[in-house]
This record gives C-alpha cells, structure tokens and sequence, in this order.
C-alpha cells in the first residue's frame, strides 16, 4: 500500500492512479495528522509526501515517523523550489525528493526502489 | 454669560455677523451699521421703527428708543405691544428703553456730543454686561433746532466714524419736511446710507462714500474669489499628480516584488500542472493495463479538464497583475529613469550583494515614451543581472549600467558578471514563458522586448569577453 499525503486533492487523485496504474494500492490524506491517526492500523509500504501541508509539516510528520512504529520509506514531493528544505529532508532519511510536476517513471520507479529497499531491510 | 432669553451669548457672534433690520428695504446689516430715515408721517414712522425693535428685541439687542414728536412713550409701547409676540417679558426685562428726546439730548438744556457719545457707548457697553449680542438704537431728531443743526451734524459724523467696530446698529430719524436741501445734503453725508418714503415706498439712497465703499468691497471679493479658484485649481492638479505618482509607485512596487510574486505564482502552476501530467500519464498507463481501467481513465481525464481551467485562471490572474493600467507618452530622461530604479532595486541589490556602477551620459537626450514601462524594462534587465550572479563565488557580483546618446538613439546597456547565457538557451532568451530559472515565469524579458519594441527600440544581449552578459536597449531620440 502506498500512503499519499498531500493537501492538494487533485495531485493526490493524479499520484494515486500513477501508484495503482503500477499494481499498488494508494491511500489518500490531505494531512499529516489524518495521516497519523490510520498509520497504526495498515503500516504503509512507502509514503508520498508534500513537503507544505496545513498544520504539521511534511518534515515534521518525517521527524515523527522517524521514531515511529509508523516508519516507512519516504519520498517527498514539492512544488516548490527550497534547497534548504530539500537537503534537511534527505538528512533526516528521505528516500528521494522530486520536483512537480515529477516525471511518473521516475516517481514509479522511485517508490519501487524505496520499497524493495525498505523490504532488504537497508 | 446668557442673554434674557438664553440665546448665543455675545462671545459667540462676530463682528461680521449679519443682523435682521426689520426694515425690508434695509434687508441684513452688520454692527456698525449707522443709517437715517426721512418720515413724512406719523404712521409711517412708527410702523418702520416697531419692525425695527422687534427685529432687535427677537435677536437679543439691547433696545435704547430715543423719542420724540410726532411718536409718545406710550405710541412705542402700545405699537411694540401689539407687534412684538411676548412683549411684556421683554419689558420686565428691561430688553427696551424709552428715552424723550429732550431728556437724551439736550440734558442740562443744551446739546453736548460727547455726552451723548458717552451715553450712547455706556448703553453699548451695559448691554454686552447684561449679555445681550449688541445694542440696536434709534433717536429722533424732531427736538433739533437750526442754532444747534452744524453741532448736530459733526456728532453725526462723529458717530458714523465711531459706531464702525461697534456692535451697535443706530438709526436716525428726520422729518423730511425739516430738511431743506443743505439739510438733507448734511444728513445723507453723515450716515452710511439713508431711507425716505417716494411715492409710498420706503427707499434707500446710498451715500456716494458708501456706493465707493461697496464698490471696493465687490472688487476685493472678486479678486479673493479669483485666487480661491486659481489655488483650489493648483491643489487639484497637485492632488492628481499626488494620485499619479502614487498610482505608479504602487505599480513599481509591484515589479519589483516580481521575483517573489513569480515564484508564488509558479508554486500555483506546478500544482494543476503536477495534477494534469499524472494524471495523463497514469491514462496512458492505465489503459495500457490487460484489463483498462476505463472507469478511472474518465475520472482522470474530468481531472485534467479541470485542473486546466485552473491553470488558465491563473495565467488570467498573472496577466490581469503584470499589466501597465494605462501607457502615457512624455519626454522621458533615460538618466533620471535608471537612477529611481537603482533607489528602487536598492534593498533588493544588497541582500544579493551586488555592488552598482552607473557611467551615465552627462547629456543625454530625451526619448519619448511611457515612464512606468521603461522603468520597468530596466528593473528587469537589473534584477536578471542579480539573479545571474547569484550562484557566482569566484569573482564580485558586479552590475554595470551604461548610458549614451547619439543624434537619433539613446542607448542603455545592463552588463553583469554572472554565469552567462548559453548559445542554445541564447536563441530563445526573449520567449515568453521560457525561463533557465527554476522559479522562474519566463516572462520578464519578453515583456521587455515588446515595451521596447513598441517604443520603436530594440533589445538584445550579448555575452561579455570576460564572464557575463550585456543586454543593451535602443530607443529613438525624442523628435
């Protein structure tokens, strides 16, 4: 199951037929807390996640999940240009980070990647 | 201090107050006002004077009737009875004094003016003690002997120069058929004006000092009113230039915060952008599938309609903010327009570290053109230069603005030492919406082109010898 967090509805729709035209299951949230609140329950395989959202952060949702049973591989996604923001997510684990509008064959293989990663246990 | 009936208290009206005569012929005069009035009948002279006080005594004046034949105390009293509504209060007030003309007058059995200019002035100054707004007096002349006319007459002049500044209205009354000729010459001389009954109507005849007077008064008013107009003219074009200048610093304002507002901007397109491309890509793949996914195909497609709609609201939005409200061609002095740029782009230029040097022609000929526009053109070739050296760290960030004029074109070029344009990216440098910029809207150098362009100049760029690029614009000398 791929975990897609983004407060744009439309993006999110657009990532999660990408995700399921590739044989994954996406799940949809427009937050990091409703994100949280169902984590517990169906630990996702991968998580696509907006770097600004309403409320908690994108990397603050990283910071928490890092210490979390909820921990899983992450690829963020912005809009927006923010190197700095870009370079504090990688070091605190992200998997990748891409710009949209983001190539899909980079985003699918990106997120198999991160699973078969996460998978090997590395 | 109240007047009797707690009307304005004397503090509160000013000399130039306008006061109710009661005489329609008369009309509003102000204090100060000293005028006569040649009666030929008893009637007629009564009810002028009844008018008279009760205009006074409704307007809270101090009212001082000095008498004599043809009237009595008691005609003044019954006539103002039967004219004036609520009389009695103001005669238990004492808002009214009846003199006998004898007794004003010749007091100690002979004329004296100045003590009846003391008297007078007393009254004048008891009635602004008690609170009322001034003194309103009248005093008849049918005593007055001819042994006594010429001493009469210079009290009269006395009088006509003293009352001015006075807030006291006195109106003097003579029987016409007591006046010859010299006599009435005498009396029209010593009043601001006169009035006498032709024909059975009351009349007034200006004295030639009070029409001079009057005249004056017109010119001055006229000449006043003629510098009110052409100042209040002058303040109204102050206030539309005001309007101007605030209406174009409003717009360089707004380009100067291009760069924030174009990666705001940029932020709102990526997202429809993000949602049209996935979901068009995840269509294709979709369908690609054993078994299409026709369902959520159609789903992504309303998807992508969508999200385009509001990529076009956007670029609406953009267009709508980035355009110049109106276009006004003047003489516009290039120097003096680069220099307000630079006072602009200050701020922006030291947070980027990029130091200025400006070569300007010492005489540089005017071009004709929109202000606003090539401010902006040069505001764009500025902070392109900025934005070029951004990633520079080897050598200064260093901004060179050149100017210089020959007989027909004015020429201004932008030189930095930045990264340089590529001959690749070179050839479509000045297209809309292309950009090298990741944050970029593409849109600032197009833009440029066309104003200058449609200013009958040209804008082009070309790579410095060293590192950098130039980017020069020609405009056409003002003819």
């Amino acid at each position: 199951m791929v975990a897609i967090v983004d407060d744009e509805k439309a993006v999110c729709r657009a990532i999660g037929r990408l995700v399921m035209s590739a044989g994954f299951e996406p799940q949809i949230f427009s937050s990091a807390e409703e994100f949280l609140r169902s984590c517990h329950e169906h630990r996702p395989d991968c998580l696509i996640l907006d770097l600004r959202l309403p409320g908690m952060s994108g990397l603050e949702l990283q910071q928490q999940l890092a210490t979390s049973p909820c921990r899983t591989p992450i690829v963020f996604v912005s809009a927006h240009d923010d190197p700095p923001s870009r370079e504090q997510a990688l070091r605190g684990g992200a998997f990748a980070f891409l710009s949209k509008p983001f190539n899909d064959t980079v985003l699918l293989e990106t997120i198999h990647s991160a699973i078969c990663r996460d998978h090997r246990g590395e | 201090m109240e007047g009797p009936f707690g009307m304005a208290t004397p503090s509160m009206t000013s000399m130039n107050e306008m006061r109710r005569s009661g005489i329609s012929v008369v009309g509003d005069r102000p204090w100060g006002t000293h005028f006569c009035n040649f009666y030929e009948s008893r009637k007629d002279l009564l009810g002028m004077l009844v008018s008279y006080f009760k205009a006074g005594l409704e307007d809270n004046e101090f009212c001082v009737w000095v008498l004599s034949e043809p009237l009595s105390e008691k005609d003044a009293w019954e006539g103002l009875r039967e004219a004036v509504p609520e009389f009695d209060d103001y005669a238990s007030r004492r808002s009214i004094e009846v003199f006998d003309g004898r007794d004003w007058y010749l007091k100690g059995g002979a004329f004296d003016s100045s003590r009846v200019m003391t008297a007078w002035n007393e009254k004048i100054d008891r009635a602004m003690d008690r609170g009322y707004a001034g003194l309103r007096g009248t005093g008849n002349t049918a005593w007055l002997q001819n042994k006594d006319w010429k001493a009469f007459s210079d009290y009269e002049q006395l009088v006509n120069d003293s009352v001015v500044g006075r807030r006291a209205v006195l109106l003097c009354t003579y029987a016409l058929q007591s006046c010859g000729a010299n006599e009435l010459l005498d009396v029209v001389g010593t009043h601001q004006f006169a009035m006498a009954m032709r024909h059975g109507n009351l009349e007034l005849i200006e004295t030639p000092e009070l029409k001079v007077a009057k005249a004056e008064i017109k010119k001055m008013n006229d000449e006043l009113e003629s510098r009110v107009h052409q100042r209040t003219q002058e303040l109204e074009a102050a206030n539309r230039k005001l309007a101007q200048a605030q209406a174009e610093l409003a717009h360089i304002n707004r380009v100067v915060t291009i760069g924030e507002l174009t990666a705001s901007i940029a932020h709102e397109i990526k997202q429809p952008l993000a949602a049209i491309v996935g979901n068009a890509k995840a269509g294709v793949r979709l369908l690609d599938r054993p078994s299409p996914d026709t369902e959520e195909v159609k789903h992504a497609l309303a998807d992508i309609a969508e999200q385009g709609d509001r990529a076009a609201e956007i670029i609406s939005r953009i267009s709508a903010q980035m355009k110049s409200v109106k276009t006004e061609k003047t003489a516009v002095d290039i120097n003096e327009t680069v220099r307000e740029v630079i006072a602009l782009a200050h701020r922006e230029l030291e947070n980027h570290g990029v130091s200025v040097r400006m070569e300007l022609a010492s005489t540089l000929a005017p071009v004709t053109g929109d202000r606003v526009q090539l401010q902006q053109v040069i505001l764009n070739l500025i902070m392109n230069g900025v934005e070029a050296m951004d990633l520079v760290a080897s050598h200064p960030k260093a901004l060179l603005i050149e100017s210089e004029s020959d007989r027909s074109k004015v020429f201004v070029s932008v030189r930095d030492s930045g990264m340089g344009v590529d001959a690749e990216n070179g050839k479509r440098i000045f297209e809309a919406f292309f950009t090298t910029k990741p944050q970029g809207m593409g849109m600032g150098l197009a833009i440029s082109r066309s104003i200058i362009e449609e200013h009958g100049g040209q804008l082009t760029f070309s790579p410095n010898s060293d590192q950098g690029t130039t980017f020069r614009f020609t405009l056409p000398c003002a003819t």
